[in-house]
This record gives structure tokens, C-alpha cells and sequence, in this order.
């Protein structure tokens, strides 16, 4: 690593990759000058868990990682300008930082349905402050209404009911997780919440905050009401690439890199994690996040100067009592639509399907040819691993493929 | 229960030294026990095994292995003289043992002479009595004054003896008896075989499970003993520590840790929980391939148990990560508040027969007698002191087993290498290697019962006595030490490895110091281990006897031995277990598109460690003949194999051939081969010597591989040695192994 003697490597963002990045960093190369600058005026913390703060299971200060020496960290720090000429960041305390390397973790923005303007408008779930936020109003309140039947939607409801909360979760879609879902497991999952006091409102868009006096909750396009003590939105995220596009980067969705994780505008500007944008694909999920930041620590540090990101088929999961979710790939066979990918009708493509309404358990794995392309499995997940390992290797399948959705069938 | 007639004694085999009753042969129908051999013993035969009802951790239980140990005394499959090479590439011919015992200690001279002590290396086994351990060790640093000494122990559980000691201050495999697994409330089974590697000790199991008690196993294959869990796990090879994180992050967030406990007892929690923290569940998931709900379902189970075991053994260990596996296993104990407390604790089921004993006194690299570190002053001067030697000639630690087998020829490495009752040319990794750096020695001595591929590339090969025939004690994996006591005779020509080591003392010039009685040697150990850790001073073949073994630590007369450690404190400085900060990390090799499929090796039923003893039992060989390749269906559909075919397992390091296997009991991305033979079915021929920082421990668990039909069968090149002296060989070659049909 003499090589990397005195290198300054400036870091934006310390959620999942940023945080990640450092840290695999400092351990590879001790030598390398690292400052982190974070919006949030704490130390860095474990996105991914703070539905479990939410629900009570992780304490804040557990979801935090100590300090790692050869880290600066500049919380509360925003940068304003990025000078790729000078290889400088300027930060918001009016500081100048140089760098010879700059790597982007800057994430994403939750997107709101309406500009918030006040208390009850409505929060997001993104960050540990709206978390503590949320876990306190809920304390107060007992009814809340989730905003968006995503992923991320589903998963908060679910914890809200879980606490013990009245939840109404209103989703415009025409099924849950439509993105993702096809209409038959959009269905499964609706009946799942359910049973967990859960109602649930699709094809129904929350177009306003409740603004009466003595009511909060939210209004719907039908100019009906969900009166509620809480608002959580849910509405999905946007890259968040403002300093990237005001630095002259080339952005898409968001900031362009190639295989090597590096701007193809500029080579010592790097990004990683939902802000980066990869084969056209920007991955907003942890793994994703986590796999670049190793192979561009991998790269930095001279551990692996070889080490390239190739992107990553990764199945999402949800595992989020009493629902058990994972979706990947070309997941919905069920016609067209302009929302997410669903298989082409191709004489090629296959599904091995397998519905239980009584065990509320719905699999489906769609093959082309003799590979795994895409599937759902919600309920039974013990098919999970072969079908993942399946999907994510592109390993040629056996003629019969019951396997897939059924453990016994691994015997054939 | 009435006192056997006959002798009692031990089995040969593994660590569990299950107590056995041996007979003369011409005398058995006078004194039939209820329990007839299992196999037929030939002529040549003097003694039958028969069972000993009276003794605790079998209760009168054997395996096959066991039952059939008395075919080994056969004069037609062992060594009855010693054999002498008369230069390279010679034949191997008897010779008188004067000639043997002059060959190996000019030999020693020479090339001491020529290269220093440090050039002259000993390589010991974990099937070694504690007295022959105890001696082997002195003798390098005493006799030699060499530091290069390490045993195939190094192969077996040093990655858990590496992790107990930081953790607890202390290692013993178990430490509780072996029954109290019977009336614990789970067990959490690591890595182990134990329905086919030591199968009296399944009846543990069962009666936990016939109690209501739960089982979980973790297994990348759903072996005999996965088959009786309530819950199996089945991760990827290699990914067991991310398993263990993963299940205390779950802990973590359903707030199952033992707070009370991990406040009171252990030190380190706060780093370990960062860690665990990033070990989320559907992470996890991906990293090992277990499903979320069971790995759920295991946490649960494994924490709502009133008392609990966590127990590994060489399926989590052998790996460049084992020591780091085991505390991430030993964490998860822990923070659940399962040790230290009664019918709850972390155990390693230790593999060979002595392979507690033999990690005891001095055999391995870093080590002194007691369990005492060689690096210690304290511990020097004593043992010094007892063998009457100034502390400042004893040598330092040498390198470990692996490492030492591959200097060997090579500059700066050993040129001569003195080999007792170890077969590296089978169970070292990369064994294509070991082998040839063998041949490049100078000097090689073999002492062994058999001719095993060890002692056929050897210079002087020394037929030594075995357990029937000679006495001396054993510990096995709960840290009982046990007697085994000679029963028969040794044919003429066969000497006991304490004769030997006292006559090469003496042929070197150390006269006094290495007597040939084992009771002395035990006498002197006893000394020598005194206020050590593994304190032995207490425990004489008297107490031994009259008490069905003693548990050490045994640091008085008066003392009553230690059946269960730890249950006021740990052996820490401060009492309090260490829960050391260990993260997860991938497998040396991972797969790629060359090598794309995890090979994963082990044992079978009928074999047990190289196969150079039960390979020549006839049952054990009927039962098992040859090495095989376990495969699942879809693989073999994949590549065109059909039970029976021939199948190349290849990797960077060579290619091992065996026929093929189908069983759905293996993960698709994953192949299985028995480590027991030689030959072209060599499985470490395959194996990655990537080592454990820590223990030394190469990963034999897990390498990348691919699968390669193979049509012509294969020459036997490697047995070409053996067959200048077939008489004291194996009775038929197994290599060349015969298509498997099995129904």
C-alpha cells in the first residue's frame, strides 16, 4: 500500500456505502486520509435497521457503529460546491477541503406527494431522527396511515400494527407492491395485513394532508378521508445527485459510473450506493450498497486495484413477521403494464406456480429457457436459497423444476 | 454392574475411548458375552472385543469400527519387522532393529551436523498415548533440542482449542461429561457427524430428544445425524460464522440475550454486538443460504431452552477462519447466558483418540506439558526444572504442521522428519505436494502399525506396538483421562514408541531421562503438568481404575478430579469469559467460473482418519471399499454423470477420481469426498492449504472445485512403493476401487 501514502479520500455520505466504504477503507489502508461528510448531525447508523428501532427491537445508540480511528467525520456537515478543478469540496461551515479522491454516497431523498408544511403533514421513515420522531408520535397517537404500498410501506405498517397502532395503509397502485408483485400475490399480501388489523386501500392516491382542525390524516383523490394520528409517507425515493449535476457530472437518474465505480466524466470523482447510477440500473438496497463499497475500498486501498463492480442480481427481501417476501428479477407474467418489469409474452418463458390461499403461501419462479429469471415466494420461503442461487448464478436447471417452489421436490 | 473378566480397555479409534473388554480368542466360548463379534475374526486373531456395560461414556455401546478393532492385531496387515530403504528409489527390506535404530541416529547426527538441530523434525499424532505425546515432546526439545515439532492434531480440532483458551482460559473439548448432553434442553450441533463418526455417542442425542429435548443441526449436507433434528440447517460451506452472527443479531433484536448474565460473567459484549449488528438476517440469508424463518426458528428454540450446548466440531473448524467460527459459536453461547452454568456450555467434540491428551503435553509446536505455553517463562523454568535441563536450552516454538511438512527439503526447512503415528501423505492438504516434499528429505522414519503411504516413501520404517498390546492413558473428549492396558503381547519384532524413543535417546547420547515404562513416563508427566492448566498431578492408573477415568484439572490426590469447568467462573485472569469481536469473512477460494462448485470433505461410517487401520479390516472395507464423489441428481444431470461414473474433482491443486454418488442430501452447488484412501481418490489431494492465522488450521473444509467425467479408468501410480513389499501392505489394493453399486 506504499503506493497510497498521503492520499486524501473525501467521502459523501456515510448511510450504507459511505459508511461501508469508510470503514473497509481505513481498515485496508491506514494510511489514507479519510473525512466523511454527513448532513445529519450524529454519527452514522445502520439504515436498514431503523424499522427495528421503530418497532422497539434495536436501541438507537445499538444501531450506530463506534468510531473508527483514521475516520474524520464531519456530521452536520453539508457540502455546497465540489471545484473538480482543484479537487476541492466546499463544505456549508464555509471550510475547504482538498481530496485526490472524491466518492459520492450521498443516497437518496424520500419523495413527499405534497410539500410538507407542517407538523402532521406527514413524515418519512429515512432517516433516525424521523425515526425517533415516529416512534414518539406514535406513542401519543393510536391510528396512523401509511402512505405508499411499497416495500418500504408494507414493512412500515406492519411494524406500526405491531406496536399496536390502527393502521390504514392506502397504496394508488391497483395492488400491493405493484411494482413488483403480480395481482395474485398483491392480493395474497393484501389478505396477509389483513389478518394483522392492517386495512388497506389500493387504487386509492393520497393527494393532500388532512388539514382540519382537531384531525390530521390524510385526503384521497376520491375527496374521501383517513383521519389518523399519524402520517408516515412512503412514496419511494429519488437519487440524490444536486452536488454531482452542479459539479458537471454526467447524471441520468443518477450519477453515471462505470465498472469501476468511477464517474465517466470525471476519474477521481467515484460513487456508490443509491445515488450512483450502474448499467443503467441504480440499486437502492443495502447489499447492492455494501458489494460496491468493498469492491471500490478493494480498489482504493490496493488490496485488489483489479477489483470491479459488475452489478448484482440480488432477490429483495422482506422479512418482517408475519410476512416473509422475496421478489427478483421478472417477477410479473401478468400482462403489460408501465410499472416495472414484466415478462414479455415470449414462447420461451415459463412459470412453475404454486398457490395456497389457506397458508396464505404464493410461489412462482419464471424460467426462459432453462434459467431462473425472475419469481415471487411469499410464506414459504424454504425454496429461497436454491432459488436464489439459481437466479443469481444463472445455473442451467434440471427438466423438472418442482424443486423450485416445493422443498420435496429437491428429491426428483 | 459386575467387573468384566478379560481386560478392559479402550478402543483404538476415536475420542470417545469407549470402554471395550478384550479377550483371548481360544478363551471366548468359555466366557461369551452377550454381544458375539460383529465380524469374523480370521485365525490369526489372539483377542475379541466384547463389550463393557460398566462404562460411562459407551455404557457398553461400539460401533463397527470398534467391535472389529481386533482384526488389526492380524500379523498379515501390520508391520512385525523394521524395514530399511537402502537408497532412493530402492526397495524397502527388513532389517534388525540395531540397524533401524543406527540408520535413524547417524541420520539425526548427520544432518544436525550438517543443517543444525532446527533441521531435524518430528511429526506426532493425535492417537498417541498421553505418555508416548508427553515423551515425543521432550524428546525433540531434550534428545534434538530441535524446535520443529507439530502433530496432525494441528488437522484435527486446533481452531476450537485456539478459541476456548481465549475465550475461557482453558480448552477441554467438553466441559461436562458426555451424558449430561442427555439431560440438557438443546443442543446446537456445529459440524458434526457424530451418527456415523462416533456413533455411541448418538444415544445422547436420542435420549435428549426422547426427553422432549430439541436438536438442531447445522450441516451443508443432511447426514445421518441432520436426519434426527427437529430443525436442520443447511448453509454453504464456509459460511458458518456469518450463521452464528446472524442468529445473535436475531437474539439481539428479539431481545433474547441473557443480559443478567453477559453483565456478570463475560467481558467484550459491546464490539461483539456492533458486529452482529451488521449481520441483519436477510443478509444472512444470502451469505449462507439458511431461510430467515429458520434461522429464526433456531434463535428461538436455542434461547427459549431453560438449558442449552452449543457444540462444534471439524465441519466449522477446519477452516482459514475456524478459530474465529468458533467464537462467533462461543459468542452466541454466551450472550444467550448457555455456560457456565449446569447441563449448558460450549463444547468441541474433539475427533481423534487422544486428541485432548495429545494437545496437552508437549507435542505440538508452541506448547510444554500441561497445557502450558512454551513461550512463558514461568512455565519453562518448571519444566526445565523436572527434566533437569537449563530453561535457556529449551528451543522456542517451531512451525505448525502444515508449515512444517512443506519446508521439509527445502532451504531453511527440516531435512530429516521422525513420523509417529500420523499418515500426512492422506490427511494433509494439498497432499500431492506434502508427498513431494517428503520424498525431497533426507531422512524419513516412520513408526507406525502399518505401512501406511507415510511409511511407504519412508527411509526406516519402525513397526511399532498398538493399543492392545501396550499401556497407557488417553483422555478423551470430555477430559477423561482413561487406561488402556496391554492384553496381549506384541509379536517379537514390534517395539512400543517408548522403547524407541529410548533407544534413539540413548543412541544420540541422552542416557537418562526417557525411560520405556509408561507407567514412569506417566509419573514424570504428572510432575511436569503440576499447577498447569491440564494439572494431571493428581490422576494415577490407581485413581484412573477404581474411578472410571478422571477429569482433569486433577491438581491433587485428594482432589476429585473436574467433571464439569466453569461453573463458578471461567479460567480468565479476571473469571469472566471473553466474548472476542470476530467478523465474518469469505471462504479462501471462493468459487468462480472455473472452479464453480464448493468441495466439501469428511468421513464415512466404516473409517475412520487416513483409512491406514480400518482400510485393512475386512468388514470396515466390505462395508466402504473405495472413496466416492456424493452429488446431487441435478448436478449429475447437469454434467451427464450417472451413479457409478467415474467423476475428476479438480482443483488449482490437483485432481482426485472416484466414482460418483447420488444423493439429494447435498446442496446442488456442492460436492462431497471421504478423506479415508490414497491413490487417485486422494480427497487432500484437492484440498486448499490456506491457514487459520490463529491456529494453523489448513481448510480442508472447503475448496473450489469442478466436476470432470472421467471415461478411462486410472493407473495407480502412487502405490507403486507399496507394492515392493505387498506382504506387509494392505491384503488387496483398494485404489483401483471398484464401480459402487448401491441400492
Amino acid at each position: 500500500m506504499g503506493r497510497s501514502v498521503g492520499r486524501r479520500v473525501v467521502v459523501v455520505g456515510q448511510g450504507m456505502a459511505g459508511a461501508r466504504f469508510a470503514r473497509r477503507l481505513a481498515a485496508w489502508a491506514p494510511d489514507v486520509r479519510i473525512t466523511v461528510y454527513d448532513t445529519e448531525a450524529r454519527p452514522g447508523y445502520n439504515r436498514l435497521l431503523l424499522t427495528g428501532v421503530l418497532a422497539g427491537r434495536h436501541r438507537p445508540e445499538d444501531i450506530s457503529p463506534p468510531q473508527v480511528p483514521g475516520i474524520e467525520v464531519r456530521a452536520g456537515v453539508h457540502l455546497v460546491a465540489v471545484n473538480r478543478n482543484t479537487r476541492t469540496v466546499i463544505a456549508s461551515d464555509g471550510t475547504a477541503q482538498p481530496y485526490d479522491t472524491l466518492v459520492l454516497a450521498t443516497g437518496s431523498s424520500p419523495t413527499h406527494p405534497w410539500r410538507p408544511g407542517r407538523a402532521g403533514d406527514g413524515r418519512p421513515l429515512h432517516t433516525l431522527t424521523d425515526c425517533l420522531r415516529l416512534r414518539e408520535d406514535t406513542r401519543r397517537g393510536r391510528t396512523s396511515v401509511v402512505v405508499g404500498g411499497g416495500l418500504l410501506g408494507v414493512e412500515t405498517a406492519l411494524t406500526l400494527a405491531a406496536r399496536g397502532q390502527d393502521v390504514t395503509l392506502v397504496h394508488r397502485g391497483r395492488h400491493l407492491i405493484d411494482r413488483r408483485l403480480d395481482a395474485a400475490a398483491g392480493a395474497m399480501l393484501r389478505a396477509v395485513l389483513r389478518d394483522c388489523g392492517i386495512t388497506v386501500r389500493t387504487g386509492a392516491s393520497a393527494c393532500a394532508p388532512l388539514r382540519e382542525p382537531g384531525a390530521t390524516g390524510v385526503v384521497l383523490d376520491d375527496s374521501s378521508v383517513v383521519s389518523a394520528d399519524t402520517t408516515v409517507i412512503a412514496c419511494g425515493v429519488t437519487p440524490r445527485v444536486g452536488l454531482a449535476r452542479a459539479a458537471g457530472l454526467a447524471v441520468n437518474k443518477g450519477l453515471i459510473v462505470d465498472d469501476a465505480l468511477r464517474s465517466v466524466t470525471d476519474p477521481s470523482v467515484h460513487a456508490i450506493g443509491a445515488c450512483a447510477e450502474h448499467r443503467g440500473v441504480v440499486h437502492d438496497t443495502a447489499l447492492p450498497a455494501w458489494e460496491q463499497a468493498d469492491v471500490l475500498a478493494a480498489r482504493l486501498s490496493g488490496r485488489d486495484r483489479g477489483a470491479t463492480y459488475r452489478g448484482t442480481r440480488v432477490l429483495t427481501r422482506l422479512a418482517a413477521a408475519p410476512v416473509d417476501l422475496a421478489v427478483f428479477g421478472v417477477s410479473r407474467t401478468d400482462g403489460p403494464t408501465t410499472r416495472g418489469p414484466a415478462a414479455p409474452a415470449r414462447p420461451d418463458i415459463d412459470v412453475v406456480c404454486l398457490s395456497d390461499a389457506v397458508r396464505r403461501t404464493y410461489k412462482k419462479v419464471v424460467t426462459r429457457g432453462n434459467r431462473v429469471v425472475g419469481g415471487i415466494l411469499l410464506g414459504d420461503l424454504s425454496t429461497v436459497d436454491v432459488v436464489r442461487r439459481a437466479y443469481e448464478e444463472a445455473v442451467p436447471l434440471p427438466q423438472n423444476r418442482v424443486h423450485l417452489v416445493s422443498a420435496a421436490g429437491a428429491a426428483s | 454392574m459386575t467387573e468384566p473378566t478379560g481386560t478392559p480397555t479402550h478402543c483404538p479409534y476415536c475420542s470417545l475411548q469407549c470402554g471395550m473388554v478384550l479377550r483371548p480368542t481360544d478363551d471366548r466360548t468359555d466366557h461369551a458375552g452377550p454381544l458375539a463379534p460383529a465380524t469374523p475374526t480370521t485365525p490369526a486373531t489372539p483377542l475379541s472385543v466384547e463389550e463393557w456395560p460398566g462404562f460411562p461414556v459407551n455404557r457398553g455401546a461400539l460401533c463397527g469400527k470398534g467391535r472389529s478393532a481386533a482384526d488389526l492385531l492380524n500379523p498379515a496387515v501390520r508391520l512385525t519387522t523394521p524395514l530399511v530403504r537402502d537408497r532412493p528409489g530402492a526397495p524397502l527390506r527388513p532389517a534388525t532393529w540395531n540397524e533401524a535404530l543406527d540408520r535413524v541416529a547417524a541420520g539425526v547426527r548427520r544432518i544436525r551436523d550438517g543443517h543444525g538441530a532446527a533441521a531435524v523434525g518430528v511429526f506426532g499424532g493425535g492417537g498417541l498415548t498421553n505418555e508416548k505425546a508427553y515423551l515425543l515432546g521432550k524428546f525433540a526439545r531434550v534428545a534434538l533440542r530441535t524446535p520443529s515439532i507439530d502433530y496432525n492434531g494441528r488437522f484435527c480440532m486446533s481452531s476450537a482449542a485456539t478459541a476456548s483458551n481465549r475465550a475461557f482460559g482453558l480448552d477441554r473439548g467438553l466441559p461436562f461429561p458426555l451424558a449430561d448432553i442427555a439431560a440438557t434442553d438443546c443442543v446446537l450441533l456445529v459440524g458434526s457427524n457424530l451418527a456415523d463418526t462416533m456413533p455411541p455417542a448418538l444415544r445422547y442425542l436420542t435420549e435428549l430428544t426422547g426427553r422432549g429435548g430439541r436438536l438442531i443441526v447445522v450441516d451443508p449436507r443432511r447426514t445421518r445425524t441432520a436426519a434426527q433434528a427437529h430443525l436442520h440447517l443447511q448453509p454453504l460451506p464456509g459460511s458458518d460464522l456469518a450463521l452464528a452472527l446472524g442468529m445473535l443479531h436475531i437474539a439481539i433484536e428479539g431481545g433474547l440475550v441473557d443480559t443478567e448474565f453477559v453483565a456478570r460473567r463475560t467481558t467484550g459484549f459491546e464490539a461483539v454486538r456492533t458486529i452482529a449488528m451488521d449481520h441483519w438476517p436477510t443478509r444472512v440469508e444470502r451469505l449462507t443460504g439458511v431461510p430467515v424463518h429458520q434461522l429464526r426458528q433456531a434463535v428461538q428454540t436455542l434461547a427459549a431452552a431453560p438449558a442449552a450446548m452449543v457444540l462444534t466440531a471439524r465441519g466449522s473448524e477446519q477452516h482459514s477462519k475456524g478459530t474465529d467460527t468458533v467464537h462467533g459459536w462461543i459468542n452466541l453461547c454466551l450472550a444467550l447466558g448457555k455456560a457456565g452454568r449446569p447441563r449448558s456450555g460450549y463444547g468441541c467434540l474433539t475427533g481423534q483418540g487422544n486428541g485432548q491428551g495429545g494437545r496437552e503435553h508437549g507435542q505440538k509446536a508452541d506448547q510444554l506439558p500441561g497445557y502450558r505455553s512454551l513461550t512463558d517463562p514461568a512455565a519453562r523454568e518448571h519444566v526445565a526444572h523436572v527434566w533437569g535441563i537449563d530453561p535457556a536450552d529449551l528451543p522456542g516454538p517451531g512451525r505448525s504442521a502444515y508449515e512444517l511438512l512443506d519446508s521439509a527439503g527445502t532451504p531453511g526447512g527440516v531435512r530429516a522428519l521422525l513420523v509417529f503415528g500420523s499418515n500426512p501423505v492422506v490427511s494433509a492438504p494439498r497432499a500431492a505436494h506434502v508427498e513431494e516434499r517428503l520424498r525431497a528429505l533426507d531422512l524419513l522414519v516412520v513408526s507406525d502399525v502399518v505401512l501406511s503411504e507415510t511409511a511407504a516413501l519412508a527411509d526406516v520404517v519402525l513397526p511399532s506396538a498398538q493399543w492392545a498390546e501396550e499401556t497407557g492413558t488417553l483422555t478423551n473428549l470430555e477430559g477423561r483421562v482413561v487406561l488402556r492396558r496391554r492384553a496381549v503381547d506384541p509379536p517379537p519384532q514390534v517395539r512400543t514408541d517408548l522403547q524407541i524413543l529410548s533407544a534413539l535417546a540413548d543412541r544420540l547420547g541422552v542416557h537418562h531421562g526417557f525411560p520405556a515404562e509408561p507407567r514412569a513416563v506417566f509419573e514424570e508427566l504428572r510432575r511436569a503438568s503440576a499447577g498447569g492448566p491440564a494439572d494431571y498431578s493428581g490422576i494415577s492408573y490407581e485413581r484412573i481404575t477404581g474411578e472410571e477415568g478422571v477429569f482433569w484439572p486433577c491438581p491433587g490426590e485428594e482432589h476429585p478430579g473436574t467433571p464439569r469447568l466453569f461453573l463458578d467462573s471461567f479460567a480468565t485472569p479476571d473469571g469472566r469469559a471473553r466474548m472476542v469481536a470476530v467478523d465474518y469473512r469469505p471462504v479462501a477460494e471462493p468459487p468462480d467460473e472455473r472452479y464453480p462448485l464448493y468441495l466439501v470433505t469428511g468421513r464415512v461410517l466404516a473409517h475412520y482418519q487416513s483409512g491406514a487401520q480400518t482400510r485393512r479390516v475386512p468388514a470396515l472395507r466390505a462395508a466402504e471399499p473405495g472413496p466416492f464423489v456424493e452429488l446431487h441428481p441435478h448436478l449429475a444431470d447437469r454434467l451427464g454423470v450417472a451413479e457409478g461414473d467415474q467423476v475428476a474433482v479438480v482443483s488449482r491443486r490437483g485432481r482426485a477420481v472416484a466414482p460418483a454418488r447420488l444423493s439429494t442430501a447435498i446442496r446442488s452447488d456442492v460436492v462431497f469426498m471421504p478423506f479415508h484412501w490414497a491413490g487417485p481418490g486422494r480427497a487432500n489431494t484437492v484440498t486448499n492449504p490456506a491457514l487459520d492465522p490463529l491456529s494453523g488450521m489448513p481448510e480442508f473444509k472447503v475448496c473450489a472445485v469442478r466436476l470432470e467425467p472421467v471415461t478411462a479408468r486410472v493407473p495407480d501410480p502412487a502405490h507403486t512403493n507399496v507394492r515392493h513389499i505387498v506382504a506387509h501392505g494392505e491384503a488387496a489394493p483398494h485404489a483401483a476401487a471398484p464401480v459402487i453399486s448401491r441400492t
